[in-house]
């Protein structure tokens, strides 16, 4: 392999970690905090990419239009979430019912995938970059796409915010105390129904915003859902629940690995996801019965059982 | 009659449960002996509400065969609406709807008029042939047209064959789904992934200088068909195929493919990637440089290539669809009346074709009983959007001509991205009847 | 524990009272609805062995749809290239699942509940990678046409291919009803209750759970096995998740941990699913809406709804 090859191919594995990030974002930190998995993720995702379209169609792809599409998605999505979660979701908290969560946010995927059909129609929507940001800079020799530096940059933007938030703030200290204990948490006179909100609208936002930042890379269709959601899910628990870092490193992990798997064997390249959560997981499992500690521990979530019937 | 009671069974399970939901909350422990009854009696509702839909329906299934004067003649069309290929279902709908539209303002065919129902199999076999197996038996359906998806029509022709005697005209890139012979139902209305290959690879070979050629593909069978063709039809070119890679379906990264193929250094690309696929590899390949290192020629319909905002201007392209010739034509500015952008127009087209065939057969055939009129199809020439196209008679394979050449942008005459100088290729020739 | 034992005695009743009824289904109804009575039959024992994982273990799945797969391409390969009868071939499909499910078992039963899940899932995916990619075996996608003597092609003999159906079913029913009623499963039940409990009674908390998802592996490879009958082709899709999700939705809709549960979701989802994709082609939004509803109004599962009307 020459060495731009090998650049070309490490730049090829960032563009992909970084999509994969973006997918997993609101999902790990609805999952990590609220310990529910939303099941609707892949529908946020799509539904910012064909939102993004249309803001974007409407405003025009100068620079102008695009920030308001990054922003304004993002915040009317996070918005419509913040009514789910308390019209909807809230009811599920307090038995700790997974299962009622799977069924609801299933429900609502489904129910998100027949309004953008109703509203974006079956057929396919694309949408451009405004033009500084469509061509590629010459890197070592290597071709590294523009894009690609924007999604690293806000990449690494979202991953330090929420660093910061948790651990520097006053929520994210109330966040991190709801994560161990709940119960205690609203005991202590902590409205913890507002703060659950809070952070489930912000991994809707999250979500939507990933889907805005896939938009202008390839043709935007009803796809999006699936092909956002198992992948969200691989990096999330491969990284460890609610761990951003933790996602962070899972992304970059697979989508480096895999873009040189795909130089090797572009079909077996796409089990990549699959054998690096597998190694994780089962490297955690072993060390977890030594009583060894692991880079990153995943919250402990309560086992997916049913509640005690009868 | 089915639905209603259907309505009813519905409406006794909410009724039933808003009055009892706070109950359960307050009652949990309960007595096991009432349970088990009450279940049994939950049992039976919900079998009652089969028997009863089954038996409400029953008596409309079997008519009788042959069709009262001015009845309509039912064609079930399979949209894919959800699914891989779901994103052309509702031009293929409005295709197929315009079809029948203009049939019906002719008066419609032996002076029936058509009626077309149109049903989602979700691009998905099982629900494919579910649908088409109701189509047939409950809403006595004789003729069938539909589905984006080889899987589901390769389950539908299975059904429609044997012994249900039901036409089944679809467009569908699987040769092995018109394997049947002469005596099948099931007819073709686009080219297949082999002579799709095969052609590809005449042009390939009709550019000496082309040397290293690196194929690129779709990860299912369509992909592996035509690329299987084209590598055959290339034996003794003295031009390399140099590699074979196939890209996951509907991925939204495929930046890594892209430079694999860059450090291969083709003189020319082929792909065999379509639709939404092709944009997301043209969108990335643009800025990675694909462009600049080699040619790239590959199947590229008109809706594609316009949609893109820069348009892959000096690759080679080729479509089977009927695009080419009916993207911003009459046939499209008829498609707009029913409500839809032509985005593609070849879907739309093709769509089109099915109904269109199917009324000429069944006119042809002075009959409206499938079998006569698979009869009159075979080595018919029928009238399509494209014109008039040959359907062979041993395969049931129409020679639909390929549309190809090097794309432009907008040109005073077509304002919009297409092929010049366009090249019609007659596909007869690819059949061995 | 022995409250337990009693308590669920009856709940078996109301799958008995339906095999009865489906039994007599034929008699009454046209084909196609016969032929929905048999797909009924596929999702069912599928969201059974589900249950069985789910509702008596606390174990989460997503690999049913691996051994569902396997029953269905075993089922199919050995009726292509060996000869055998049908029920030859699904013994053996039910072998080589069992077999599966003992060894991908034994590597995961004792793992943490969220690696458990994606573990479980990444499997079914695997497989489905397989049959997509080793053509020369499955096709591929192309899907691998299955040939059938006459007796059992479902077009030529609805009824026939219904009742083989029906009674490998019901055989396999009974198996999962003796397992949950007897002390194997029984200790398992106060497994999901209360784990380490277990643990500290003596239980051999996992190779308990062992048994239960090789149980539940065999059951779900026969409904692979007869899903070959009513649709005669198989493709890589019976791998795909969406085949565990569905039984979990069936489970939930049924009411999980109870044995009638997921026979009775099968049911209503089966019949929801055939309306709403033959009167509307919004069938996202319309099953959304159902879902939507039914988590509303029955939590617990519609088989809970009625027990709570029967406490009244």
């Amino acid at each position: 392999m020459s060495f731009v090859t090998f650049v070309d191919q490490l730049f090829a594995g960032l563009s992909l970690a970084f999509v994969l990030f973006f997918s997993a974002a609101g999902l790990n930190l609805v999952w990590g905090v609220l310990g529910v998995m939303n099941f609707a993720a892949g529908s946020v995702y799509m539904l910012g990419a064909y939102m993004a379209t249309s803001v974007v169609g409407r405003l025009g792809t100068s620079t102008g239009g695009w920030i308001a599409a990054l922003i304004a998605v993002p915040v009317t999505l996070a918005a419509a979430g913040a009514v789910v979660e308390v019209l909807l979701l809230r009811r599920t908290y307090r038995e700790q019912d997974e299962n009622r969560q799977f069924m609801l946010t299933l429900a609502l995927s489904y129910l998100v995938a027949g309004v953008v059909l109703l509203v974006f129609g079956t057929h396919f929507r694309t949408v451009s970059l405004p033009g500084f940001l469509s061509g590629g800079l010459n890197v070592l020799g290597a071709t590294l796409p523009a894009y690609t530096i924007v999604t690293i940059v806000l990449g690494l933007l979202v991953t330090a915010a929420i660093w910061g938030l948790t651990y520097g703030t006053r929520v994210g200290l109330l966040t991190r105390a709801a994560v161990d204990d709940r119960e205690m948490l609203g005991a202590l006179g902590v409205d913890v129904n507002r703060l659950y909100t809070a952070v489930f609208a912000f991994g809707i936002g999250l979500g939507a915003l990933g889907g805005v930042l896939i938009a202008p890379q390839g043709a935007v269709t009803t796809n999006l859902e699936t092909t956002a959601l198992v992948p969200a899910f691989i990096v999330v628990v491969t990284g460890g629940l609610g761990n951003m870092t933790g996602a962070l490193l899972a992304s970059l992990a697979i989508g480096v690995l895999q873009s040189f798997a795909t130089l090797q064997d572009t079909t077996l390249a796409q089990l990549t996801p699959y054998a690096v959560m597998t190694v994780v997981l089962l490297a955690r499992a072993v060390a977890g019965r030594r009583g060894l500690s692991i880079v990153f521990s995943p919250r402990k979530a309560s086992p997916a059982s049913p509640p005690a019937a009868g | 009659m089915a639905l209603e009671e259907m309505m009813a069974f519905t409406t006794v399970v909410r009724t039933r449960g808003s009055n009892e939901m706070k109950k359960t909350h307050r009652a949990r422990k309960s007595a096991s002996k009432g349970r088990s009854k009450v279940l049994a009696g939950c049992a039976l509702v919900t079998i009652l509400a089969l028997v009863g839909a089954g038996c409400g329906s029953s008596g409309s299934g079997s008519s009788s065969r042959s069709l009262a004067a001015g009845a309509p003649i039912k064609i079930g069309y399979l949209a894919s609406l959800t699914g891989f290929c779901s994103t052309f279902s509702q031009e293929y709908v409005k295709g197929a709807e315009l079809a029948v539209k203009q049939v019906n303002a002719r008066g419609g065919v032996l002076g029936h008029p058509l009626r077309l129902i149109v049903r989602d199999d979700k691009a998905t076999p099982n629900v494919g042939v579910s649908q088409a197996r109701d189509l047939v038996l409950s809403d006595d359906v004789k003729y069938l047209a539909g589905t984006c998806s080889s899987a589901v029509a390769k389950s539908v022709t299975q059904l429609v064959s044997n012994p249900s005697h039901v036409l089944y005209s679809v467009g569908v890139a699987d040769p092995s789904v018109f394997s049947g012979g002469p005596d099948s139902y099931a007819f073709d209305t686009i080219p297949t992934a082999t002579i799709e290959g095969d052609n590809a690879a005449a042009y390939v070979r009709a550019h000496p200088r082309w040397k290293r050629v690196a194929v690129i593909s779709e990860d299912y069978s369509y992909g592996y068909q035509v690329t299987a063709a084209f590598k055959a039809a290339m034996a003794g070119s003295g031009q390399q195929i140099i590699s074979q890679d196939y890209v996951p379906s509907g991925g939204s990264d495929y930046s890594s493919y892209i430079d694999k193929l860059i450090a291969e250094h083709p003189d020319v690309v082929y792909s065999t990637v379509i639709t939404e696929d092709t944009v997301t590899l043209v969108k990335q390949a643009l800025p990675l440089g694909l462009f600049k290192h080699a040619k790239y020629f590959g199947i590229l319909d008109y809706g594609t290539i316009d949609a893109m905002a820069q348009p892959p201007v000096g690759a080679y392209g080729y479509t089977y669809y009927p695009s080419a010739s009916i993207y911003h034509t009459p046939f499209s500015a008829d498609l707009q009346t029913l409500g839809t952008a032509v985005a593609n127009g070849g879907a739309a087209g093709d769509a089109f074709n099915q109904i269109q065939i199917i009324a000429q057969g069944i006119a042809d055939a002075h009959s409206t009983d499938p079998t006569a009129v698979r009869d009159a199809l075979g080595g018919a020439t029928v009238q399509t959007v494209q014109g008039n196209v040959k359907i062979h008679k041993c395969n049931h394979l129409i020679a639909m001509p390929i549309a190809m050449g090097p794309v432009v942008g907008k040109t005073a005459a077509q304002p919009f991205a297409h092929f010049e100088p366009l090249r019609l290729v007659d596909t007869n020739g690819y059949f061995k009847c | 524990m022995a409250r337990l034992s009693r308590a669920r005695l009856g709940d078996g009743a109301p799958a008995l009272v339906l095999i009865v009824l489906a039994a007599l289904l034929p008699a009454v109804v046209s084909t196609e609805y016969v032929l929905l009575a048999a797909s009924m039959i596929v999702t069912m024992l599928v969201a059974v062995s589900f249950n069985l994982l789910l509702g008596y273990t606390g174990m989460f799945s997503f690999g049913q749809a691996a051994f569902y797969g396997l029953g269905a391409y075993t089922t199919a390969l050995l009726l292509n290239h060996t000869g055998a009868s049908f029920y030859p071939a699904l013994g053996a499909a039910i072998a080589i699942a069992v077999l599966a499910g003992l060894l991908s078992g034994a590597a995961l039963v004792g793992l943490e509940p969220i690696a458990f899940i994606m573990l479980t899932f990444a499997l079914g995916d695997l497989l489905e990678f397989l049959a997509e990619h080793l053509h020369g075996l499955t096709g591929g996608d192309s899907g691998l046409i299955v040939s059938l003597p006459r007796s059992l092609n479902v077009i030529a003999d609805v009824n026939g291919v219904y009742y083989v159906m029906l009674a490998a079913a019901t055989v396999a029913l009974a198996v999962a009803f003796a397992f949950v009623k007897t002390t194997p499963g029984l200790a398992v039940r106060g497994i999901r209750e209360d784990p380490l409990r277990a643990r500290t009674l003596g239980i051999a908390v996992n190779r308990r759970r062992l048994g239960v998802f090789t149980l539940s592996a065999g059951i779900a490879a026969v409904g692979g096995g007869l899903s070959v009958l009513s649709a005669q082709i198989v493709y890589p899709d019976v791998f795909d998740w969406r085949v565990s999700a569905n039984a979990l939705i069936i489970t939930l809709i049924g009411g999980v941990g109870l044995f009638s549960g997921p026979v009775l979701g099968a049911v209503l989802l089966g019949l929801i699913d055939f309306y709403v994709g033959r009167l509307t082609t919004d069938t996202l939004l319309v099953e959304g809406g159902l879902l939507l509803a039914v988590i509303l109004v029955a939590p617990r599962g519609v088989t809970a709804l009625w027990r709570g009307g029967a406490a009244r």
